[in-house]
Protein backbone atom coordinates (compact mmCIF):
# COMPACT_ATOMS: atom_id res chain seq x y z
CA UNK A 1 0.00 0.00 0.00
CA UNK A 2 2.09 2.96 -1.21
CA UNK A 3 0.39 5.76 0.82
CA UNK A 4 0.84 3.77 4.02
CA UNK A 5 4.43 2.87 3.28
CA UNK A 6 5.03 6.52 2.67
CA UNK A 7 3.40 7.48 5.95
CA UNK A 8 5.26 4.80 7.87
CA UNK A 9 8.55 6.08 6.58
CA UNK A 10 7.41 9.62 7.41
CA UNK A 11 6.87 8.61 11.03
CA UNK A 12 10.22 6.81 11.13
CA UNK A 13 11.99 9.86 9.77
CA UNK A 14 10.16 11.98 12.35
CA UNK A 15 11.56 9.69 15.03
CA UNK A 16 15.07 9.94 13.56
CA UNK A 17 14.80 13.72 13.24
CA UNK A 18 13.64 14.08 16.82
CA UNK A 19 16.55 11.96 17.97
CA UNK A 20 18.96 14.10 15.99
CA UNK A 21 17.39 17.38 17.11
CA UNK A 22 17.17 16.58 20.79
CA UNK A 23 20.20 14.27 20.91
CA UNK A 24 18.37 12.00 23.24
CA UNK A 25 18.30 8.57 21.65
CA UNK A 26 20.73 5.73 21.86
CA UNK A 27 23.18 5.04 24.62
CA UNK A 28 23.20 2.11 26.95
CA UNK A 29 20.77 1.89 29.84
CA UNK A 30 23.22 -0.27 31.79
CA UNK A 31 26.01 2.30 31.86
CA UNK A 32 27.45 3.69 35.08
CA UNK A 33 26.18 3.33 38.60
CA UNK A 34 22.88 1.57 39.16
CA UNK A 35 20.47 2.67 41.85
CA UNK A 36 17.08 1.17 42.60
CA UNK A 37 14.03 3.30 43.33
CA UNK A 38 11.03 1.65 44.92
CA UNK A 39 7.91 3.74 44.54
CA UNK A 40 4.93 2.67 46.63
CA UNK A 41 1.70 4.47 47.46
CA UNK A 42 3.31 6.27 50.40
CA UNK A 43 7.08 5.96 50.10
CA UNK A 44 9.99 6.59 47.76
CA UNK A 45 12.95 4.42 48.73
CA UNK A 46 16.38 4.57 47.08
CA UNK A 47 19.08 1.94 47.47
CA UNK A 48 21.57 4.74 48.01
CA UNK A 49 21.36 8.52 48.26
CA UNK A 50 25.02 9.20 47.46
CA UNK A 51 25.89 8.77 43.80
CA UNK A 52 28.97 9.17 41.66
CA UNK A 53 29.06 11.85 38.99
CA UNK A 54 28.69 10.53 35.46
CA UNK A 55 26.28 8.05 33.91
CA UNK A 56 23.65 6.88 36.33
CA UNK A 57 20.88 4.37 35.88
CA UNK A 58 17.83 4.12 38.09
CA UNK A 59 15.85 0.89 38.15
CA UNK A 60 12.36 1.87 39.24
CA UNK A 61 9.74 -0.54 40.50
CA UNK A 62 6.20 0.41 41.41
CA UNK A 63 5.12 -1.66 44.38
CA UNK A 64 2.04 0.45 45.10
CA UNK A 65 -1.56 0.18 43.92
CA UNK A 66 -1.69 3.37 41.87
CA UNK A 67 0.15 4.36 38.73
CA UNK A 68 3.26 6.37 39.53
CA UNK A 69 5.77 8.75 37.98
CA UNK A 70 9.39 9.29 38.97
CA UNK A 71 11.10 12.63 38.44
CA UNK A 72 14.71 13.62 38.97
CA UNK A 73 14.93 17.31 39.84
CA UNK A 74 17.90 19.66 39.92
CA UNK A 75 17.94 22.95 41.78
CA UNK A 76 16.69 26.04 40.00
CA UNK A 77 16.33 29.40 41.78
CA UNK A 78 16.90 27.68 45.11
CA UNK A 79 14.15 25.09 44.61
CA UNK A 80 14.18 21.63 43.13
CA UNK A 81 11.99 22.33 40.10
CA UNK A 82 14.23 21.70 37.09
CA UNK A 83 13.40 18.31 35.55
CA UNK A 84 16.58 16.41 34.64
CA UNK A 85 14.77 13.21 33.69
CA UNK A 86 11.35 11.69 34.27
CA UNK A 87 9.38 8.52 33.72
CA UNK A 88 5.60 8.69 33.44
CA UNK A 89 2.86 6.06 33.57
CA UNK A 90 4.59 3.36 35.59
CA UNK A 91 1.76 0.92 36.30
CA UNK A 92 1.50 -1.07 39.52
CA UNK A 93 3.72 -4.15 39.41
CA UNK A 94 5.80 -2.86 36.52
CA UNK A 95 9.34 -1.56 36.33
CA UNK A 96 11.02 1.22 34.39
CA UNK A 97 14.55 2.43 33.78
CA UNK A 98 15.66 6.02 33.94
CA UNK A 99 19.11 7.08 32.78
CA UNK A 100 20.84 10.39 33.33
CA UNK A 101 24.28 11.88 33.12
CA UNK A 102 24.70 13.66 36.44
CA UNK A 103 27.19 16.31 37.44
CA UNK A 104 28.21 16.74 41.08
CA UNK A 105 25.59 18.54 43.14
CA UNK A 106 22.32 18.15 44.99
CA UNK A 107 19.25 16.63 43.40
CA UNK A 108 15.85 15.38 44.46
CA UNK A 109 14.06 12.25 43.34
CA UNK A 110 10.28 12.54 43.43
CA UNK A 111 7.93 9.57 43.33
CA UNK A 112 4.42 10.65 42.37
CA UNK A 113 1.94 7.89 43.12
CA UNK A 114 -1.36 8.93 41.53
CA UNK A 115 0.58 10.98 38.95
CA UNK A 116 -0.03 14.34 40.61
CA UNK A 117 1.37 16.92 42.97
CA UNK A 118 4.94 17.46 44.09
CA UNK A 119 5.41 13.83 45.03
CA UNK A 120 7.34 12.15 47.78
CA UNK A 121 10.81 13.66 47.71
CA UNK A 122 14.11 11.92 48.41
CA UNK A 123 17.24 14.11 48.38
CA UNK A 124 20.37 12.73 46.73
CA UNK A 125 23.94 13.94 46.57
CA UNK A 126 26.17 13.40 43.57
CA UNK A 127 29.94 13.66 44.09
CA UNK B 1 -4.84 -4.37 37.75
CA UNK B 2 -7.39 -1.52 37.67
CA UNK B 3 -4.62 1.09 37.42
CA UNK B 4 -2.96 -0.72 34.51
CA UNK B 5 -6.38 -1.20 32.90
CA UNK B 6 -6.98 2.55 33.08
CA UNK B 7 -3.61 3.35 31.47
CA UNK B 8 -4.44 1.04 28.56
CA UNK B 9 -7.91 2.56 28.24
CA UNK B 10 -6.61 6.12 28.28
CA UNK B 11 -3.92 5.51 25.70
CA UNK B 12 -6.25 3.73 23.30
CA UNK B 13 -9.47 5.71 23.60
CA UNK B 14 -8.72 8.67 21.40
CA UNK B 15 -7.31 6.74 18.46
CA UNK B 16 -10.28 4.36 18.65
CA UNK B 17 -12.64 7.33 18.60
CA UNK B 18 -11.12 8.95 15.52
CA UNK B 19 -10.81 5.69 13.57
CA UNK B 20 -14.36 4.64 14.58
CA UNK B 21 -15.80 7.89 13.22
CA UNK B 22 -13.69 7.76 10.05
CA UNK B 23 -14.75 4.18 9.29
CA UNK B 24 -18.39 5.02 10.03
CA UNK B 25 -18.16 7.91 7.59
CA UNK B 26 -16.76 5.77 4.78
CA UNK B 27 -19.38 3.07 5.38
CA UNK B 28 -22.17 5.67 5.55
CA UNK B 29 -21.15 7.16 2.22
CA UNK B 30 -20.87 3.73 0.57
CA UNK B 31 -17.09 3.71 0.34
CA UNK B 32 -16.22 0.44 2.04
CA UNK B 33 -13.59 -0.11 -0.64
CA UNK B 34 -11.64 2.77 0.90
CA UNK B 35 -11.34 0.92 4.20
CA UNK B 36 -8.19 -1.19 3.50
CA UNK B 37 -5.87 1.85 3.40
CA UNK B 38 -7.36 3.01 6.73
CA UNK B 39 -6.70 -0.37 8.33
CA UNK B 40 -3.22 -0.36 6.80
CA UNK B 41 -2.62 3.02 8.47
CA UNK B 42 -3.76 1.64 11.82
CA UNK B 43 -1.66 -1.51 11.40
CA UNK B 44 1.36 0.60 10.37
CA UNK B 45 1.03 2.75 13.49
CA UNK B 46 0.76 -0.31 15.75
CA UNK B 47 3.71 -2.06 14.06
CA UNK B 48 6.02 0.98 14.15
CA UNK B 49 5.13 1.72 17.78
CA UNK B 50 5.64 -1.87 18.93
CA UNK B 51 8.93 -2.20 17.06
CA UNK B 52 10.32 1.10 18.29
CA UNK B 53 9.10 0.41 21.82
CA UNK B 54 10.72 -3.05 21.77
CA UNK B 55 13.97 -1.51 20.59
CA UNK B 56 13.94 0.91 23.52
CA UNK B 57 12.82 -1.71 26.04
CA UNK B 58 14.98 -4.67 25.13
CA UNK B 59 18.02 -3.41 23.22
CA UNK B 60 19.27 -1.35 26.20
CA UNK B 61 18.65 1.75 24.14
CA UNK B 62 17.30 4.74 25.96
CA UNK B 63 15.52 7.84 24.85
CA UNK B 64 15.67 10.89 27.08
CA UNK B 65 12.35 12.16 28.35
CA UNK B 66 12.99 15.35 26.39
CA UNK B 67 13.25 13.44 23.11
CA UNK B 68 10.20 11.37 24.01
CA UNK B 69 8.11 14.42 24.94
CA UNK B 70 9.28 16.32 21.87
CA UNK B 71 8.29 13.38 19.65
CA UNK B 72 4.91 12.89 21.35
CA UNK B 73 4.19 16.63 21.34
CA UNK B 74 5.23 17.04 17.71
CA UNK B 75 3.12 14.06 16.62
CA UNK B 76 0.13 15.42 18.57
CA UNK B 77 0.25 18.71 16.73
CA UNK B 78 0.64 17.02 13.33
CA UNK B 79 -2.21 14.62 14.22
CA UNK B 80 -4.38 17.59 15.25
CA UNK B 81 -3.77 19.12 11.83
CA UNK B 82 -4.74 15.93 10.00
CA UNK B 83 -7.88 15.26 12.02
CA UNK B 84 -8.97 18.88 11.51
CA UNK B 85 -8.48 18.39 7.80
CA UNK B 86 -10.50 15.15 8.02
CA UNK B 87 -13.42 16.92 9.74
CA UNK B 88 -13.72 19.47 6.96
CA UNK B 89 -13.00 16.91 4.25
CA UNK B 90 -15.91 14.77 5.48
CA UNK B 91 -18.23 17.72 5.36
CA UNK B 92 -17.13 18.82 1.90
CA UNK B 93 -17.44 15.37 0.36
CA UNK B 94 -20.91 14.97 1.88
CA UNK B 95 -22.09 17.88 -0.24
CA UNK B 96 -21.12 16.05 -3.41
CA UNK B 97 -23.10 13.05 -2.19
CA UNK B 98 -26.31 14.99 -1.93
CA UNK B 99 -25.87 16.92 -5.13
CA UNK B 100 -25.31 13.61 -6.90
CA UNK B 101 -21.95 14.71 -8.17
CA UNK B 102 -20.58 11.19 -7.89
CA UNK B 103 -17.63 12.07 -10.10
CA UNK B 104 -16.51 14.86 -7.82
CA UNK B 105 -17.00 12.66 -4.77
CA UNK B 106 -14.83 9.98 -6.34
CA UNK B 107 -12.19 12.56 -7.17
CA UNK B 108 -12.20 13.86 -3.62
CA UNK B 109 -11.99 10.32 -2.27
CA UNK B 110 -9.16 9.41 -4.61
CA UNK B 111 -7.28 12.48 -3.50
CA UNK B 112 -8.10 11.93 0.14
CA UNK B 113 -7.37 8.22 0.55
CA UNK B 114 -3.67 8.59 1.26
CA UNK B 115 -4.29 11.46 3.64
CA UNK B 116 -7.07 9.52 5.39
CA UNK B 117 -4.71 6.57 5.88
CA UNK B 118 -2.15 8.99 7.28
CA UNK B 119 -4.79 10.48 9.58
CA UNK B 120 -5.61 7.02 10.95
CA UNK B 121 -1.91 6.28 11.32
CA UNK B 122 -1.25 9.49 13.25
CA UNK B 123 -4.37 9.21 15.40
CA UNK B 124 -3.25 5.78 16.57
CA UNK B 125 0.51 6.32 16.44
CA UNK B 126 0.47 9.57 18.41
CA UNK B 127 0.24 7.76 21.74
CA UNK B 128 1.63 4.60 20.20
CA UNK B 129 5.21 4.75 21.42
CA UNK B 130 4.16 5.53 24.98
CA UNK B 131 1.61 2.71 24.89
CA UNK B 132 4.14 0.29 23.41
CA UNK B 133 6.72 1.13 26.08
CA UNK B 134 4.07 0.59 28.72
CA UNK B 135 3.00 -2.73 27.18
CA UNK B 136 6.57 -4.00 26.94
CA UNK B 137 7.27 -3.16 30.59
CA UNK B 138 4.11 -5.09 31.44
CA UNK B 139 5.44 -8.00 29.36
CA UNK B 140 8.77 -7.77 31.18
CA UNK B 141 6.99 -7.97 34.52
CA UNK B 142 5.29 -11.25 33.61
CA UNK B 143 8.13 -13.12 35.37
CA UNK B 144 6.77 -11.87 38.68
CA UNK B 145 3.18 -11.01 37.85
CA UNK B 146 0.90 -11.15 34.82
CA UNK B 147 -1.54 -8.63 36.33
CA UNK B 148 -0.07 -5.55 34.59
CA UNK B 149 -0.15 -7.21 31.18
CA UNK B 150 -3.71 -8.48 31.62
CA UNK B 151 -4.81 -5.08 32.90
CA UNK B 152 -3.16 -3.16 30.06
CA UNK B 153 -4.44 -5.55 27.40
CA UNK B 154 -8.00 -5.38 28.77
CA UNK B 155 -7.78 -1.58 28.85
CA UNK B 156 -6.71 -1.40 25.21
CA UNK B 157 -9.38 -3.95 24.24
CA UNK B 158 -12.01 -1.84 26.00
CA UNK B 159 -10.85 1.26 24.11
CA UNK B 160 -11.16 -0.62 20.81
CA UNK B 161 -14.63 -1.89 21.80
CA UNK B 162 -15.75 1.66 22.59
CA UNK B 163 -14.46 2.73 19.17
CA UNK B 164 -16.51 -0.09 17.65
CA UNK B 165 -19.65 0.90 19.58
CA UNK B 166 -19.24 4.49 18.39
CA UNK B 167 -18.96 3.18 14.85
CA UNK B 168 -22.12 1.06 15.28
CA UNK B 169 -24.04 4.03 16.66
CA UNK B 170 -22.67 6.44 14.05
CA UNK B 171 -23.60 4.31 11.01
CA UNK B 172 -27.24 4.38 12.15
CA UNK B 173 -27.46 8.16 12.44
CA UNK B 174 -28.61 10.08 9.41
CA UNK B 175 -25.84 11.89 7.62
CA UNK B 176 -26.77 15.41 8.79
CA UNK B 177 -26.92 14.36 12.45
CA UNK B 178 -23.74 12.38 11.96
CA UNK B 179 -21.87 15.47 10.78
CA UNK B 180 -23.21 17.88 13.30
CA UNK B 181 -22.31 15.67 16.25
CA UNK B 182 -19.17 13.84 15.22
CA UNK B 183 -17.69 16.94 13.60
CA UNK B 184 -18.29 19.19 16.61
CA UNK B 185 -17.18 16.46 19.01
CA UNK B 186 -14.00 15.86 17.02
CA UNK B 187 -13.13 19.56 17.13
CA UNK B 188 -13.25 19.44 20.93
CA UNK B 189 -11.24 16.19 20.95
CA UNK B 190 -8.61 17.73 18.67
CA UNK B 191 -8.45 20.81 20.92
CA UNK B 192 -7.51 18.42 23.73
CA UNK B 193 -4.87 16.68 21.59
CA UNK B 194 -3.37 20.07 20.76
CA UNK B 195 -3.31 21.20 24.40
CA UNK B 196 -1.80 17.88 25.42
CA UNK B 197 0.85 18.19 22.71
CA UNK B 198 1.68 21.70 23.88
CA UNK B 199 2.17 20.34 27.40
CA UNK B 200 4.54 17.66 26.08
CA UNK B 201 6.55 20.33 24.25
CA UNK B 202 6.61 22.42 27.43
CA UNK B 203 7.95 19.40 29.32
CA UNK B 204 10.57 18.93 26.61
CA UNK B 205 11.61 22.53 27.16
CA UNK B 206 10.77 23.51 23.57
CA UNK B 207 7.94 25.78 24.71
CA UNK B 208 8.02 28.01 27.81
CA UNK B 209 5.55 28.32 30.66
CA UNK B 210 5.50 24.82 32.16
CA UNK B 211 5.22 26.21 35.67
CA UNK B 212 2.59 28.88 34.83
CA UNK B 213 -0.38 26.80 35.87
CA UNK B 214 -3.82 28.15 34.95
CA UNK B 215 -5.76 25.73 37.11
CA UNK B 216 -5.09 22.62 39.11
CA UNK B 217 -8.11 20.48 39.90
CA UNK B 218 -6.11 17.27 40.35
CA UNK B 219 -7.44 17.04 43.92
CA UNK B 220 -11.02 16.86 42.59
CA UNK B 221 -10.19 14.99 39.37
CA UNK B 222 -7.27 12.65 40.16
CA UNK B 223 -5.50 11.77 36.88
CA UNK B 224 -5.45 8.08 37.81
CA UNK B 225 -9.17 7.88 38.69
CA UNK B 226 -11.58 6.35 36.17
CA UNK B 227 -13.24 9.68 35.44
CA UNK B 228 -9.87 11.40 35.17
CA UNK B 229 -8.94 8.66 32.70
CA UNK B 230 -12.05 9.15 30.57
CA UNK B 231 -11.65 12.94 30.57
CA UNK B 232 -8.02 12.61 29.55
CA UNK B 233 -8.59 9.83 27.04
CA UNK B 234 -11.50 11.48 25.26
CA UNK B 235 -11.08 15.22 25.72
CA UNK B 236 -7.34 15.35 26.43
CA UNK B 237 -8.24 17.16 29.63
CA UNK B 238 -5.31 17.68 32.03
CA UNK B 239 -6.44 18.35 35.61
CA UNK B 240 -3.37 20.53 35.90
CA UNK B 241 -3.19 22.81 32.86
CA UNK B 242 -0.80 25.59 32.01
CA UNK B 243 -1.90 28.99 30.71
CA UNK B 244 -0.37 28.20 27.33
CA UNK B 245 -2.46 25.00 27.11
CA UNK B 246 -5.64 26.90 27.94
CA UNK B 247 -4.76 29.64 25.42
CA UNK B 248 -4.01 27.14 22.64
CA UNK B 249 -7.18 25.16 23.38
CA UNK B 250 -9.33 28.32 23.16
CA UNK B 251 -7.45 29.64 20.11
CA UNK B 252 -8.21 26.36 18.33
CA UNK B 253 -11.68 25.34 19.51
CA UNK B 254 -13.46 28.72 19.30
CA UNK B 255 -12.55 29.68 15.70
CA UNK B 256 -12.67 26.11 14.34
CA UNK B 257 -16.10 25.41 15.85
CA UNK B 258 -17.31 28.73 14.50
CA UNK B 259 -15.94 27.85 11.06
CA UNK B 260 -17.46 24.40 11.31
CA UNK B 261 -20.96 25.72 11.89
CA UNK B 262 -20.88 28.96 9.88
CA UNK B 263 -19.32 29.03 6.42
CA UNK B 264 -20.91 25.86 5.09
CA UNK B 265 -24.04 27.92 4.47
CA UNK B 266 -22.11 30.56 2.53
CA UNK B 267 -20.33 27.95 0.44
CA UNK B 268 -23.54 26.13 -0.26
CA UNK B 269 -25.28 29.26 -1.41
CA UNK B 270 -22.46 29.99 -3.83
CA UNK B 271 -21.52 26.56 -5.14
CA UNK B 272 -24.57 24.38 -4.73
CA UNK B 273 -27.49 26.13 -6.38
CA UNK B 274 -29.24 22.80 -6.90
CA UNK B 275 -29.90 22.30 -3.21
CA UNK B 276 -31.45 24.55 -0.62
CA UNK B 277 -29.45 25.10 2.56
CA UNK B 278 -31.72 22.85 4.59
CA UNK B 279 -31.44 19.85 2.31
CA UNK B 280 -27.80 20.18 1.40
CA UNK B 281 -26.46 18.00 4.17
CA UNK B 282 -29.54 16.00 5.15
CA UNK B 283 -31.07 12.92 3.66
Amino acid sequence: MPPTMLSTSLVLSAVALTCAAVAGCGGSAAAGQRTTITSSDNACVLSTTTLRAGDNTFAISNTGKSTTEVYLYARQDGRFTKVVEEKEHIGPGTTATLSAYLQAGSYEVACKPGEKGDGIRAPITVR
Amino acid sequence: MIANFLIGLREGLEGALVVGILVAYLVQTGNRRKLPPIWAGVAGAVAVSLAFGALLSFASATMSFRAQEALAGGLSIVAAGFVTWMIFWMRRTARYLKSELQGRLDAALAMGTGALALTALLAVGREGLETALFLWTAVKATGQTTQPLIGAALGLATAVSIGYLIYRRAVRLNLATFFRWTGAALVVVVGGVLAYGVHDLQEAGLLPGLTSVAFDVSAAVPPTSWYGTILKGVLGFSPESTWLQVAVWLAYVVPVLTLFFMPARTTRRITAPVSTPSTAVSH
